[in-house]
């Protein structure tokens, strides 16, 4: 059977009830893959049910199961393709292993953009959607600093904190992934389109729901478990002690993530959450400078080059092997007028790839 | 009898027709000029009674009343000698002014105790401003006749000895005027020295450009040596030629200053003026009890260069300030306020300290940090807010020096094309407004003239977000990235524009 197929099992069983994903992890555990359990026999799905209560107590999956209706998860697929989303399943290539590896990985993703960023672990950033002006700006040098290590930013295109970490990696032109509770064709809030629009451009939209659904509110804390299960590490910039950061701030713990916190104003009910957090163990975040230090996250350089254009490539290996040259030497070697080297200088100067004294240029 | 001739009078830039009434009556005899005539001009009696007994005619044993009116504005100057003669000479009978051409013929000149006439200062404008009020004739120096021809259409009468005038005067008929034509007769071309003399360099060459290209304020940066003072004598050979007006406004400024001389009628060429730096504040922008223009004047139209800019006394550059805004200078003094024009751009250069090998990657610097911030210090944070363009040089490697490589270097006449671009671009957008260059646009007119789309918008924001720039700045870049964008006859600011206006950012590293 070809791979093609083998994707429509893992659909149907992803939309087999609204069943936890760790129940049906455990089912194909039991039956081998997701193909394995849609061809068990019904009474082998009868015992498995008997026989492990405690972790499959939902009767209403089992009937899900037994119905093996496969219709819905052929239109979810045609609903991918149509949108352009590419529908990844647990045992694909594509399937990020960092996402796989948590107890309760949902047996296919949905992504709409640039899939290359499922390979590495990014930094988490999320918070409260009704984030103060402090919050917000935080959240946006945040997810600038992080950009500019080359370093993938990964939050849920929230209102609030969690635009504003994309909007700030966006600017740095660095890598970005939204995780949606809705389907990744779906724009939600409806007041983060222009945000929308630049994450598919430039960086990725991932959801465990079929493209074209509207989701529930509880699909929204689920998808918060994505979050840190791509992420090394999370950053909660501001959120109440009960609130959807909270849960990810906890599944990023299950899930053996650092969890940093963004000291706030002890006045502000925001900022209650990830005080309590940083009461509780978690890193504070106390400066923005020493920000890729206190992350644990190098410049990736293979990134950052990818990023570049091929004239800010050949600028940058100049520097990189004769530190302290000059614009001229500069436009020297690279055959380029003194104004445009000016240009180009400033602009990687601006992206954060140089940095110069006086007229002597060094990699930042 | 009473006669009355007419000549001018000087009042900074500004002059006023003027009459000298000359009566003579009987009584005792003496000699008496009133209408707040100053020492120069009360002297002239005894010039006069020399030159007038000297060229054969009579000082009369009369009472000898003389009055220069308007009679409320102060006099100054020599250049009244001639026109006070004439009228004792032809109120006394000695001379008949048949054809009343003293009506509505200026006289100008300095009389020698022989009846030589001399050369006087601030012909041209008081020929501008006889011309504007109707007067076409004029009696002047022979030595000031190259600057007047500059007044077109005028009648000149090229004089050297007062015989002459009355020559003239009797026989006004015969005599032949010079028609001025607006154009000098001598020979004033100087050799501006040329950029293809500087190796390599050429970021800087293009900072010089641009500078020039918007007449922005510069500031060029690095230790001894490195050429700054052979960039700022440069960058005037890269403006476009002066216009007309523009010439004979310079003219004029030198006129009053005194500053013409018989080899240099007329200002053709943009002035180059580099003051050292032990210059008081008042020679630098213009003053003395009768005002006089200074430096920055001297330099409207032209490049004003000041090299070791901290040096200089901190109170005198403060004095720039003003100036470099608007574009002319007031001297208050007891006689009044005089305006003299000064749109000049200012050049500068300064060591990083004072040894100069502040940030040097090789050479240590021998100045301690307290050393270093006193000596940039004199140089006021205002001044620099109002420097557009700044630059860092750094050492050439003596190999760079020697190496007589195949590459033809960037010449003045390269970089004057993107200047007149420049020009061209700013002329037509400015037409009508008081702004000529974009170093001038104020806040309002830079929301108008240096619009920016989204993109441009956002690199704002990113480069203000890097470098933690503030409001001020902003005007600088975007002043900047105007200029930028027309040399390349853009007529809307891109990203590239931007970036590089970026580049000409203060570095602060030398100035905290």
């Amino acid at each position: 059977m070809n791979n093609m197929d083998k994707r429509i099992f893992y659909i149907w069983l992803a939309e087999c009830s609204e069943a936890q994903s760790d129940r049906k992890l455990f089912l194909m555990s039991l039956f081998g893959d997701a193909e394995g359990v849609y061809n068990a026999s019904p009474s082998d799905l009868r015992d498995a049910f008997a026989a492990h209560p405690q972790e499959l107590p939902e009767q209403f999956l089992l009937e899900a199961l037994l119905r093996k209706d496969l219709r819905p998860a052929e239109r979810s697929l045609r609903q991918a393709e149509a949108c352009g989303a590419e529908a990844i399943c647990l045992e694909d290539s594509l399937y990020p292993p960092h996402l796989a590896e948590i107890s309760d990985p949902p047996p296919v993703i949905y992504a709409l953009g640039n899939t290359d960023l499922l390979k590495e672990q990014g930094i988490g950033v999320v918070g409260t959607r009704r984030a103060s002006p402090y919050g917000r700006w935080v959240a946006e040098e945040i997810g600038h600093k992080i950009a500019e290590c080359g370093v993938t930013v990964i939050s849920g295109m929230a209102a609030g904190i969690d635009a504003m970490a994309h909007t700030g990696c966006l600017r740095a032109g660095g890598d970005t992934i939204a995780v949606f509770g809705t389907g990744v064709d779906i724009c939600f809030p409806k007041s983060n389109l222009k945000l929308y629009r630049e994450i598919l451009d430039k960086g990725l939209a991932v959801s465990e729901v079929r493209p074209g659904y509207g989701g529930f509110a509880f699909h929204f804390p689920l998808r918060n478990r994505i979050i840190s299960a791509l992420s090394k590490s999370v950053v909660i910039v501001e959120g109440a002690p009960k609130s959807g950061s909270m849960i990810t701030a906890s599944r990023a713990m299950e899930q053996n993530r650092d969890v940093f916190a963004v000291p706030g104003n002890i006045n502000q009910p925001n900022s209650l959450g990830t005080n309590m957090l940083i009461a509780d163990g978690a890193y504070p975040i106390l400066r923005l400078d020493i920000l890729p230090e206190t992350l644990r996250i190098g410049r990736n350089a293979k990134a950052l080059l990818r990023k570049m254009s091929d004239a800010e490539k050949a600028v940058y290996e100049i520097i990189e092997s004769s530190p302290g040259c000059s614009a001229d030497e500069i436009s020297l070697l690279t055959e380029r007028s003194a104004a445009e080297t000016a240009a180009l200088l400033s602009a990687m100067e601006i992206k954060g790839l140089i940095r110069s004294e006086g007229s002597f240029k060094f990699i930042k | 009898m009473y006669s009355r001739v007419l000549t001018a009078g000087l009042y900074g830039l500004d002059c006023e027709a003027t009459w000298v009434e000359v009566d003579t009556s009987n009584g005792l005899p003496r000699f008496a000029i009133v209408g707040l005539a100053n020492q120069s001009v009360r002297e002239a009696s005894e010039r006069i009674h020399s030159a007038v007994v000297n060229c054969g005619f009579e000082f009369p044993p009369k009472r000898v009343a003389v009055n220069l009116t308007p009679a409320n504005l102060k006099k100054d100057g020599s250049h009244y000698d001639l026109a006070i003669a004439l009228g004792l000479l032809l109120s006394t009978g000695q001379i008949e002014d048949m054809e009343r051409i003293t009506e509505y013929t200026a006289f100008f000149g300095e009389l020698t105790l022989d009846g030589k006439i001399g050369r006087v200062e601030g012909i041209l404008p008081m020929a501008i401003s006889l011309q504007k009020e109707g007067i076409k004739q004029l009696v002047i120096p022979a030595s000031n006749l190259e600057e007047a021809r500059l007044v077109k259409g005028m009648n000149l009468f090229p004089v050297s000895s007062l015989k002459e005038v009355t020559d003239i005067l009797e026989k006004m008929s015969a005599a032949v005027p010079v028609i001025a034509d607006g154009k000098p007769r001598v020979d004033m071309a100087r050799s501006v020295p040329d950029f293809s003399d500087i190796r390599g360099q050429e970021s800087i060459k293009r900072a010089a450009q641009v500078a020039a290209a918007g007449m922005h304020a510069m500031l060029m940066i690095g230790p001894p040596g490195v050429g700054k003072s052979m960039i700022g004598k440069r960058i005037g050979g890269i403006l476009p030629p002066m216009s007309y007006e523009e010439q004979l406004e310079a003219t004029k400024i030198y006129s009053i200053a005194g500053e013409l001389k018989d080899s240099l009628p007329m200002i053709v060429e943009r002035p180059f003026r580099a003051p050292h730096h032990g210059i008081s504040a008042s020679s630098l922008i213009g003053g003395g009890t009768k005002p006089r223009p200074g430096e920055i004047s001297l330099a409207h139209c032209g490049v004003l260069f000041l090299d070791e800019l901290p040096e200089f006394a901190p109170g005198t550059l403060d004095t720039l300030r003003q100036p470099l805004e608007d574009g002319t200078v007031s001297v208050m003094r007891v006689n009044g306020k005089c305006v003299f024009p000064s749109r000049f751009m200012l050049v500068a250069a300064m060591n990083p300290c004072r040894c100069g090998y502040y940030g040097d990657p090789v050479r240590p610097c021998s100045c301690s940090e307290s050393d270093r911030k006193r000596y940039v210090g004199r140089v006021s944070g205002p001044l620099l807010d109002r420097i557009d363009i700044n630059v860092v040089l750094e050492r050439i490697p003596y190999e760079d020096l020697s190496n007589s490589s195949a590459k033809t270097e960037i010449s003045s006449a390269d970089l004057r094309k993107g200047v007149e671009n420049a020009f061209g671009m700013q002329k037509e957008r400015y037409k009508n407004l008081k702004t000529d260059y974009n170093s001038q646009l104020t806040p309002l007119q830079i929301r108008k003239y240096c619009a920016l789309d989204g993109n441009c918008e956002a690199l704002m924001r990113e480069a203000f977000r890097t470098w933690s720039l503030s409001a001020r700045v902003y005007h600088r870049i975007l002043r900047v990235a105007r200029t930028i964008a027309d040399t390349d006859c853009a007529e809307n600011i891109r990203e590239e524009h931007i970036l590089e206006a970026l580049s000409y950012r203060l570095p602060e590293k030398y100035f905290e």
